[in-house]
């Protein structure tokens, strides 16, 4: 199997004078499994649309060297020629699929080269197999999940036989489930069918232990191009950066004397490590301390007996859950459970078929969204949906132009709010020329004109890098802080969860199955994976070494360091 | 009670502004309460069934609404009744969702009696007109007479004709896969990009509308008041309904940014899976031709050749 050469590779997308790429010179083996990680804007889509050929002819701008398949010159290539030997997935499956059923999705590019028949069926049928997608064949893609429906776009592209498939963040659109179901089928190709993979991918944490080689990437450059265990000796690289390293890489960074210089990739290895260890004995003792839940002193939200069906579908069974003034409760649980529809009853976008719902001590008045806006604000999880204007100054005029009459005048000035969401300086800028988090920070800003109390955030983290992300949550906590508000975050990043959450609400089959302080809900390992919930790698960890005994669970690699460490210092004295 | 009515001034001027005004806002709220806008939805999509009219030939299901539209001008208006009659055995076959029938009649009856309706009231004056009702001088700065017979008959026959190809087109959407719909365009050398244009519009459509309400309700929640008054609430309306056309601007905007957004990946998409490479496009499924065709095929045939034998015998044909 031929390699990917690039040569000198620089590209300026029209109109910008600073190259996304800069000189890069790169030489991807064949059956290589390579993970481009890095922080938003580096350059790293731009890199796999380039490997992909469809950079310069489909994607515009200024190109500088080249790339080069088996010796072969993309450049020299036709899309569809190109296509044949590297296959590319993006990032949101629903944009990718063209036909409504599965057969006809993954035999529509057979079908366009005008191969014979019996080898179209041959290719539909091995992609089909080698995607674990058999069963769904004669289904409409309307009916699959969204981990099965990137599943079928990888098919679609393994049906043009490629000898390199390039995906570009295929996994930020799913839940863990899905990503799961994605990353798994990844992995077959490569160990099984040895075929190249170059997965441009936030989540280092859930695919380090399965790639041969990490590149990260910064303005366009590769600042790090190792095999996993060693990317990650210059941990200050990574952080100055803004990406987060695994969890495990960050923890044996924090034990030299029990890892020494191996660095583990997944929690089996460091568990494997920590188990002769006097760890575990010190982790069962007194991991974390008991935290108890506040009391609920005053309800700001409250379902009750709350049941929700569309047609014979039923999504919610009998919820019963308040939340209380100051509250950050995370909401989490398999695609389908529930979430969605449990917060949007809250802001009146539908009625529930049984039981109650009420906002501050009053029933949701169904269908009247912009009166329910004023005491609960709803940041979607596309945050570009709720952008409306051309400047971030008129952005935040749109909601006093547009106030209902007989409200109460508003709490804050344009000014205040643009001081509140740091975006003074950019007033003047188009919203669709700020970066992802300062359009979440915008949409924020615009939801907070009308003085809420309570906010739902609806995956705020998605579609972010993980050091962006950080920076997020870290602002919403500071707003919380700030103007004393209540969150309820819908949320699939545990890592989220675990670091910023007060309480964890999980949803299965529209039911609430646990709910609790996050230390003790991601001890339980098991009912989580039956509600599709993956708790993060040190929870895991901790749960492993200590066999599921421990009823609480360390959150953080510092909290996990700390129990350990605060033992040793006792035997110390 | 009634001779007040149709006797006194006051009583014809009621009766008047109540014919000329009921049926425009009576329509859109029929279609707001029957439909909405996430019920249309369910009249553009494939619904996947196995039922003979599923696996009928797809060129018969693109043939048929053109000529059943053909059909439907040479003929008078009873005649195209009967044609829209003929026109429902394929649906009776089709046995289409609850919802898809609830939708499919409300986009149906609306229109229909909105052109009776406006054919009634605006037929315009001829000798010979027969009135149902005259209007009073008070309602005739609206530009008609009134009611008239002839206008209700010919609106009735306008609609028929409008309903006969859209009963027919509807079922090719119903029932036929884009995969068919691209074949069947292949096979009748059209160019497939037409095809391909047709079954991502159909591939499309569904989620434009979830991103027309996901709209509505990201303005809503910025502050941006859709609600509904009740329908005694009458001096809301207006504010109402001045809100929801100043919110279409709004939404046109964002939807055409984000539609231009996701083609564009689409478009990616179709190069890289070598749409248009090739001049022989090969399907996977090769149509085999079965009795059910043929008697489609023949039924299609049946009714051209007797239509065009009424037609020549001046039987049933239009009065130009």
């Amino acid at each position: 199997m031929p390699d990917i050469t690039i040569e000198g590779l620089s590209f300026w997308y029209p109109g910008s004078s600073n190259p996304v790429l800069r000189s890069l010179d790169l030489k991807i083996a064949e059956g290589e499994f390579v993970l481009v990680a890095g922080a938003s804007g580096c350059g790293k889509s731009t890199l796999a649309l380039a490997a992909a050929g469809l950079i310069p002819t489909r994607v515009q701008g200024f190109i500088e060297g080249g790339v080069r398949f088996g010796g072969k010159a993309i450049s020299d290539m036709q899309v569809h020629e190109i296509s044949q030997q590297i296959g590319m997935v993006f990032q949101n499956p629903d944009n990718q699929i063209i036909h409504l059923d599965v057969e006809s999705e993954v035999a529509f590019g057979p079908e366009n080269l005008g191969l014979p028949r019996s080898e179209i069926a041959g290719r539909v049928d091995q992609a089909l197999r080698m995607t674990g997608m058999e069963a769904f064949r004669k289904r409409s893609t309307f009916s699959l999940s969204g981990g099965q429906k990137q599943r079928i776009t990888i098919a679609a592209m393994l049906a043009m036989k490629p000898k390199v498939l390039i995906l570009d963040e295929p996994t930020s659109d799913l839940d863990p489930v899905g990503t799961q179901e994605v990353l798994k089928v990844l992995k077959e190709l490569n160990r099984i069918h040895d075929m190249t993979i170059i997965l441009v991918e936030h989540k280092i944490d859930e695919v380090i232990e399965w790639v041969d080689r990490v590149l990260l990437m910064d303005q366009g450059s590769v600042v790090v191009d190792s095999p996993p265990r060693q990317a990650f000796r210059n941990l200050q690289t990574w952080d100055s950066l803004g990406v987060i390293v695994p969890q495990m890489v960050r923890l044996a960074a924090g034990l030299p004397d029990i890892f020494g210089s191996n660095v583990p990739l997944s929690v089996e290895e460091a568990a494997s490590a920590l188990r002769g260890s006097n760890c575990v004995k010190w982790l069962s003792r007194n991991a974390v301390p008991p935290v108890p839940l506040q009391p609920c002193e005053t309800t700001v939200l409250d379902w009750d007996n709350v049941q929700l069906a569309y047609d014979n579908l039923q999504v919610l069974h009998d919820v019963n859950l308040q939340i209380s003034s100051g509250e950050w409760v995370a909401l989490v649980g398999a695609n389908g459970s529930g979430k969605t529809s449990l917060a949007s009853l809250v802001m009146g976008f539908q009625a529930p078929t049984g039981g109650s719902v009420s906002c501050m001590g009053k029933p949701v008045c169904v269908g009247d969204i912009s009166m329910q806006a004023q005491k609960v604000a709803y940041l979607f999880q596309a945050a570009d949906n709720m952008l409306f204007e051309s400047t971030v100054q008129r952005e935040f005029g749109f909601g006093f132009r547009h106030r209902r009459k007989g409200l109460d005048g508003m709490k804050y000035t344009i000014e205040q709010l643009l001081e509140i969401v740091d975006l003074t300086d950019l007033k003047e800028r188009n919203p669709f020329h700020l970066s992802h988090g300062q359009r979440k920070r915008l949409a924020i800003g615009a939801l907070l004109a009308s003085a809420p109390q309570a906010m739902i955030l609806d995956e705020p983290t998605t579609g972010q890098d993980d050091g962006h992300a950080a920076l997020f949550l870290e602002f919403l906590q500071q707003l919380r802080g700030k103007l004393g508000l209540t969150y309820l975050m819908i949320t699939h990043d545990m890592i989220s969860v675990a670091n910023y959450a007060s309480r964890v609400v999980v949803l299965r089959d529209g039911k609430v199955q646990m709910s609790g302080h996050p230390a003790y809900v991601f001890a339980q390992g098991t009912q989580l994976a039956a509600s599709g919930v993956v708790p993060p790698p040190v929870a895991r960890l901790h749960s492993m070494l200590t066999e599921g005994a421990c009823p609480s669970v360390c959150l953080n690699v510092g909290q996990f360091l700390q129990a350990i460490k605060s033992e040793e210092a006792l035997l110390h004295v | 009670m009634f001779s007040m009515l149709t006797e006194t001034l006051l009583g014809r001027t009621f009766l008047g502004y109540l014919l000329m005004f009921a049926v425009p806002l009576i329509l859109p709220a029929l279609f707001v309460k029957l439909i909405g806008f996430q019920g249309l939805r369910h009249l553009f999509s494939y619904e996947p069934k196995d039922t003979a009219i599923h696996r009928v030939d797809p060129r018969l299901k693109i043939v048929y609404p053109v000529v059943i539209g053909i059909l439907s001008v040479i003929l008078n208006w009873f005649y195209v009744f009967l044609l829209l009659g003929v026109s429902l055995i394929p649906w009776l076959i089709l046995r289409p969702s609850l919802a898809r029938i609830r939708v499919t009649l409300t986009m149906a009856i609306t229109p229909v009696i909105g052109m009776i309706w406006s054919q009634g009231m605006f037929y315009g004056y001829h000798p010979g007109v027969h009135y149902l009702f005259v209007f009073p001088w008070t309602i005739r700065w609206f530009g008609s007479v009134g009611l008239s017979i002839e206008g209700l008959y010919y609106g009735a026959e306008q609609a028929g004709r409008m309903l006969v190809p859209a009963s027919a087109s509807l079922i090719l959407l119903l029932s036929t896969k884009p995969s068919d719909i691209i074949w069947a365009f292949y096979k009748f050398r059209f160019p497939p990009v037409a095809g391909f244009a047709f079954t991502v519009a159909l591939r499309f459509l569904p989620q434009m509308i979830e991103r027309v309400t996901l709209l509505q309700k990201a303005m809503q929640v910025r502050g941006y008041d859709l609600s509904k008054p009740r329908w005694w609430q009458l001096n809301q309306w207006a504010g109402y309904l001045r809100r929801v056309f100043g919110s279409i601007p709004t939404i046109t905007m964002a939807l055409l940014i984000q539609s231009l957004r996701t083609t564009s990946v689409m478009a990616l998409v179709a190069d890289a899976r070598a749409f248009g490479s090739e001049k022989q496009r090969v399907t996977l499924q090769e149509y085999q031709s079965t009795s059910a065709d043929r008697i489609g095929w023949g039924a299609l045939a049946a009714l051209v050749i007797l239509v065009v034998g009424l037609v020549s015998m001046h039987i049933g044909n239009r009065q130009l």
